[in-house]
This record gives C-alpha cells, structure tokens and sequence, in this order.
C-alpha cells in the first residue's frame, strides 16, 4: 500500500490522491492536472522517477555510500558528504528552481471565467520541478546540521510549489469545465507550502486567498452565486492582507503587481457574481461576459501592443463592473441628459490648444478648449484604429464663421468648432442605469488619450496654424441614444460632427447588459 | 508651494493640481535623500523602497506631473516611479550583499531584474550579474570553493589540458571554464599572486634601472674622454 499511496502522475509528476488509490478501479486521476490514466502506468512512471533520482544521487554522493543505509552512517561521514558533495549540486539546481519561480509569482495567476492566459512561460515542466523535490526528500536523511537540514527542506517545498503552479500555469492556458477546482487544490497546496519557507507568508496569503477565489468562480459558473460571493469576499480580504505585506518584503516584493491586478479582477468577479444574485438572467450575463472576454481585437500597426496586453482588462472588467453595479442600483455612473432606450458609452476629452492667427505685426497666439467625444467601443473598429478622424467628434472639421480677413488682421478665436458636444458632455451626471441597456465599453482610458493624441498630430500635419495641444481624457459618460437597425442614433446636439464609428457600428457584436 | 492658497495653476496648457505637486516635491526629496544616503547599501535599498512604496500609495496610477513639466514626458506615473525605485534599491542591495553573500546578492539582482521586466526594459545588466553573482567554482590553486564571479574569483587565462580535464570532469564545481581556456582563482590566491609579482617585477625593474644608470655613468664617462681625446688632437 505505501508504494501504491507514492504513485505519481505520469504527466505531471504530481503524488496522485491517497483515496483515489485506494479505491478499485484501474484508473486514476491526478488532482492537479486533471489527467485520468491507468494505474499501471502510474507505477511504471514511478519506477522511472525513482530511477532517475537514484542515478542523480550516485552522481553526487562518493561510491560505497547507501541512501538506505545512511541513517546508520556516521553523522560527521554524513555532514561531509553533505557539505563537500550533495550541497553544491543542490546549490545549482536549487538556485535554477528559485529563480523561475519568482520570476513566475511575478505574475497575475489568475483568469476570469472564460478566458485564458497564454502569457505564463515557466521555465521548466512540473514534472522536472516534482522530480528535483523527490530528490531532495531522498538526500533529507544526509542533513544532520540544522542549517542543512533547513536547506533541504526549504528546497523541497520550493520545487513543491513551484510545480503546481506549473500546473496551474497549464491550467490557465486552456478554458476546460472543471479547472477551478483543479487550480483551487493546487493552489491551497502550494500556500501550505510557503507557509513554512521564511519571509514567504505573502506568498502564502496569496495562494490561499487565490484558491478561495477558485472556488468561488467554481461556484459561481455551476449556479451557486450565494458560495461563490462568500468565496470571493474570503478571497479579496486575503489578497488585500497580502498586498499589505509585499511592499518591502524582501522575499515575495515582486509580487505586487500581480496581486493588484488579481484584486481588481475579484472586484470585478465579485460584481458579477452580485448581479447574478441580484435575479438577472445569468445564462444571459455569462454569454455577455464571455464575449467581453474573448472579444477578437484588430492588432494592427501600433495599437497590437496595446490590445493584445492583457492588462488592459483590468480597466474593462473596471468599467463593466462599474455599468453591472449602476445595473444593480448600488452605484451610478455618469449619464448624460436625453431620452434613449440605449446607454452607448463615450470618452469625453478636454482639447486645449493655441493656434497662431493674424500676419505681420497682428501675429499672435490664441488659446482655445473645445469638447471631444469618442465612442468607447472605438478599438473593435480597424478603420478608427487607421483613422482616428472617424472615431472622434472631428471638431477641427468645422469653424466658426469669423469673416474673411480674421486671419490675417488677428481676430480669429478659433479653428474649431465643437458644436453642441460642450453641452452634451455638462448635463452628464451621475445617475443609475434604470431599466435601459447598457452598451460596455471596451477600450481603455489610455487607449483613448493614445487615438486622440493621433488625431490631434494628424490635425496638426495639415494645418500649420495648430501649435501646442494638451488633449485630457476626462472619463467615460454614458449617453442615451435610440436603437436604428443594428446601429444607433446620437443625439441632434452632436451636429455634423457624428463620427463615422457610429454609423459603423453593429450592436449584436457588442456587449450590452 | 504649502505657503500658496492657489488650488490650482497653468503651465502651458496644463492644469496643475498644487496639493498634487506639492506631495510630487516632496517625494522627489525624499528620493533624492534615499539615494544619497551614507547608512550603507541595506539602508539606503530599504530607503528607496520606502519612497517607492509612497509613489504607489501617493500618486498610483496618476502622471507625475514634474516630468510632464521640466521634461515634456507623459508617460511617467507614479507606479512607474515606483518600480523604477524598487529596481534601484534591488541593484543598490545586491551590488552591496555580495561582498558578503553572494548568493543573497543573487537573489537581491533577480528581484531588480524583475522590476526592471515590469517596466518593458530588458534587465539584462542586472540577469548577467545575478547570473555572475551565482555562479560557483573551486580555486585552482587554493580548491576553495567559492561563488561570485567578477567579484570573489575570476576566470585567468590558461590552457587546461585534457589530462587536467579528464581528473575532474565528474567535479561537480569545476576550477576552470567550459572551454577549458581558463582556470578560476578566487581573489586571496589572485591578489597573493599578482601583489608578489608586481613585487618581483619591482625589484627586477629597481635592479635594471640601477644598472642602466652605472651604464649611463661609464658611458658618459667615456664619451667625456673621447672628446677630450678630440680636442686635443684638434690642438
């Protein structure tokens, strides 16, 4: 039976269940990757392992030294085999595993339902990670000084944890049903695992909190909205604890980033998960959310970089949080004046620029604000990318009649005109969603300083009269509009200056709530 | 700028938020004290988190508005700053711990090496010394083992051949280079060795030097009697 309970994945190299040995049946399944595979093969991968490990610590130990009979050895013989022929090797490999693994916790290890993260590129499988393990708790009996044996043990729970995230890693690649529960056991085990290496208690604050947020989505994607919330709560004061402990630590300091972006992604899980509850159609709300996620984005020219970065979704997931907890009633968003069965979002941009007008000694410069508007699902459209004239209230299009000779006797005010936009964007004020939908904006706030900033130079390229410009994205209003076919109508106050985004648009490929 | 009622100004086209700036200052003099701290390198590294760790609370994901100002760059916010601090202090802590502990100089240019991934750029300066920090090999003259390339021991040129590597190529920590174009020698036996040389090389430059100038004197000596010689004939 001690044989059958240290069988291990042939996949992985994970130690397979204990319960799952036990029981009968010819097959067995791996409780952190998932794979079913037959006993014998389980046996037969262990006996290589094994292989390997022995042929491994005949390498490192002098000949005439037996692993099985070293309790028996003398400990000084013992404290210098260890010390002159095992810790160098265990120094190299160690160092090698430590290091991909904090490059590896440097990263959000998280997804949202639906989606998936090919980003994560360990450096090593997790078979080779539980492989390394295995020889360390091998060598364990040659540690006769604390400090030794402190090594080992640290190296062990190291390569430990470092292997089932690999797993995880895995996991996160591929949108599989059941891998929560799979990313959940692996991720409490690797937090038991940290919590005995010194300095690592963020660490496994983290993991533990992370696998708690598992369950949670676990939970939430079978229909169990009330577990999935408590989940999500457990999961996000475990994280916030944890940031707490991560600036300055000199263990796990790298983790910051991720775990803020793993908060604000349980942010936006724990709202989903309260407007589940809040008695919508969730069926319907899911499908809303795995489109978001696994919106196809044009990754042309510059913007690739852009939207291909997975943490602009950080800043979408905010947004449509944001539009789900206006739904709900516990929040308002901005909502400009009108009537309209429909709440498009827009940037609304302040454009402060100087111009230079009049000749000769009349010459002067001239500042002047004007109101911009984009419509924030601008990112899904090719052509706004190639043309941000299109995406954009073109308030450079039109002027405001000055007469023949303003520009040259220096009485021009302006060389735009942003029409009824100014008054559109003011009567925006923060207001619940009611009983309209709600289209979710799917561009982020730099992504919008970035095309209006490629407006303006576009601008500034045919008309030499444009100086300096300071374009500020002051954040997103909400306007009604009225639904016509599969596109929408804009207010009269937008003028001509409508951009050709809107006529563009086609509502069934976006996502409205 | 605490003195100043004005919640408010323009620079150029730019709003300025005076409470804003004024933290701004504040933490660019904080910075500026870390940096130049004398309190060694662990203080001074613990220091820069310090200010790094105000930038992310302070300012977060806002532009710092200095740098938009004196040096027209919009890109900069605070958690930049901030990781940019993080990756200082890693590298002041690393290039400081290895003289003691090479291996927690290692790890502490990992760190900064991370940080400086988070930023976009390539860290490779802080991976080539996290990579030589770590590196482990025996003296070829002493056979101590000892890790820190660049700083404990260096790699001297020599040929290593094939007898020397056959004795050890099972050694597990090697006193020579994969090429076997080098042998390590950590830095006592290396600074033993080249303070003795430079002190033979002193005394064999001392002992020419002193023999060129009992030359210099018989030569003179001797163009001073040939001249002598000339003259006279000349008379």
């Amino acid at each position: 039976m001690d044989e059958m309970v240290a069988l291990r994945c042939k996949y992985c190299g994970a130690p397979l269940d204990k319960k799952d040995l036990e029981d009968d049946s010819p097959y067995v399944t791996c409780p952190s990757c998932g794979t079913t595979q037959q006993r014998v093969d389980a046996k037969a991968y262990l006996d290589q392992l094994m292989g390997q490990v022995r042929s491994w610590i005949n390498q490192a130990i002098p000949g005439g030294a037996m692993m099985t009979q070293s309790e028996n050895v003398d400990s000084v013989a013992r404290y210098n085999i260890f010390v002159n022929n095992v810790r160098p090797k265990v120094d190299l490999e160690y160092g090698e595993y430590r290091f991909a693994l904090n490059s590896l916790i440097s990263h959000s290890m998280i997804v949202l339902p639906f989606s998936t993260d090919q980003s994560l590129r360990p450096g090593h499988t997790s078979a080779q990670a539980f492989e390394f393990g295995a020889k360390m708790k091998e060598i364990e009996p040659l540690a006769v000084d604390q400090d030794s044996k402190s090594m080992i043990s640290g190296a062990e729970r190291a390569s430990d944890a470092y292997a089932l995230l690999i797993n995880n890693c895995k996991l996160l690649q591929e949108d599989k049903p059941g891998r929560y529960l799979l990313l959940a056991n692996n991720f409490s085990a690797a937090a038991k695992d940290f919590s005995t290496m010194d300095g690592y208690q963020p660490a496994q604050q983290r993991f533990d909190a992370l696998s708690k947020i598992c369950l949670g989505c676990d939970k939430l994607l079978n229909g169990d909205v009330p577990s999935s919330l408590g989940h999500f709560g457990q999961g996000l004061t475990g994280l916030q604890q944890a940031a707490q402990g991560l600036m300055g630590s000199l263990k796990v300091g790298i983790m910051m980033q991720a775990v803020d972006l793993e908060i604000k992604q349980t942010k936006v899980m724990n709202e989903i998960a309260g407007f589940l509850q809040g008695g919508s159609d969730p069926l319907k709300t899911l499908a809303a959310i795995r489109s978001l996620f696994t919106y196809q984005y044009p990754s042309a020219g510059n913007w690739g970089y852009l939207l291909n970065n997975r943490d602009r979704f950080s800043e979408v997931f905010a947004n449509m949080s944001a539009c789900l907890a206006a739904r709900n009633g516990s929040e308002t968003v901005p909502i400009a004046a009108g009537g309209g069965d429909y709440l498009v979002p827009f940037w609304y941009v302040k454009l402060d620029y100087s111009f230079q007008t009049g000749s000769l000694w009349k010459k002067h410069g001239v500042q002047v604000s004007e109101d911009l508007l984009i419509p924030a699902d601008f990112v899904v459209d090719a052509g706004c990318l190639n043309d941000p004239a299109t995406a954009v209230t073109d308030v450079f299009s039109s002027r405001v009649q000055q007469g023949m000779f303003a520009g040259i006797t220096g009485s021009e005010t302006s060389i735009s005109n942003s029409q009824g936009i100014g008054k559109i964007a003011q009567s925006a004020a923060p207001n619940s969603i009611g009983g309209r939908k709600v289209i979710v904006p799917l561009s982020t706030k730099r992504e919008a300083e970035r095309l209006v900033e490629q407006y303006v130079q576009n601008v500034a390229a045919r008309e030499a009269k444009l100086k300096l410009s300071n374009p500020e994205v002051k954040g997103l209003i909400y306007i009604p509009c009225n639904r016509t076919g599969d596109s929408y109508s804009v207010p009269a106050d937008f003028g001509s200056l409508t951009p050709q985004r809107v006529a563009r648009t086609n509502l069934p490929s976006l996502v409205i709530i | 700028m605490a003195k100043t009622n004005i919640a408010t100004f323009k620079f150029g086209l730019t709003d300025v938020d005076s409470a804003k700036l004024k933290t701004e200052c504040d933490l660019a003099v904080e910075e500026i004290t870390a940096s130049n701290s004398k309190d060694g390198y662990m203080a001074r590294g613990k220091a820069l988190i310090g200010v790094a760790q105000k930038y992310q609370s302070l300012i977060g994901d806002d532009p710092l508005k200095l740098d938009e100002m004196f040096k027209g760059n919009t890109a900069s916010t605070g958690t930049r700053e901030s990781l940019i601090l993080q990756a200082m202090a890693y590298e002041t802590m690393g290039k400081g711990a290895v003289l003691e502990d090479p291996k927690q100089g290692a790890e502490f240019m990992q760190m900064a090496y991370n940080f400086r991934r988070q930023l976009g750029d390539s860290g490779d300066e802080d991976l080539n010394l996290m990579k030589a920090y770590s590196r482990s090999a025996k003296c070829w003259i002493c056979g101590r083992p000892m890790s820190g390339e660049g700083v404990h021991f260096i790699a001297a040129p020599s040929n290593v051949t094939p007898m020397f590597k056959k004795g050890s190529e099972n050694d597990i920590i090697r006193s020579y280079t994969d090429d076997c174009r080098s042998i390590y020698i950590c830095l006592p036996c290396y600074t033993a060795i080249s303070n003795r040389a430079d002190a033979i090389s002193r005394n064999y430059y001392n002992q020419a030097m002193t023999e060129m100038r009992a030359m210099e004197v018989r030569l003179e000596a001797e163009i001073a009697e040939v001249r002598s010689s000339v003259a006279l004939v000349r008379r």
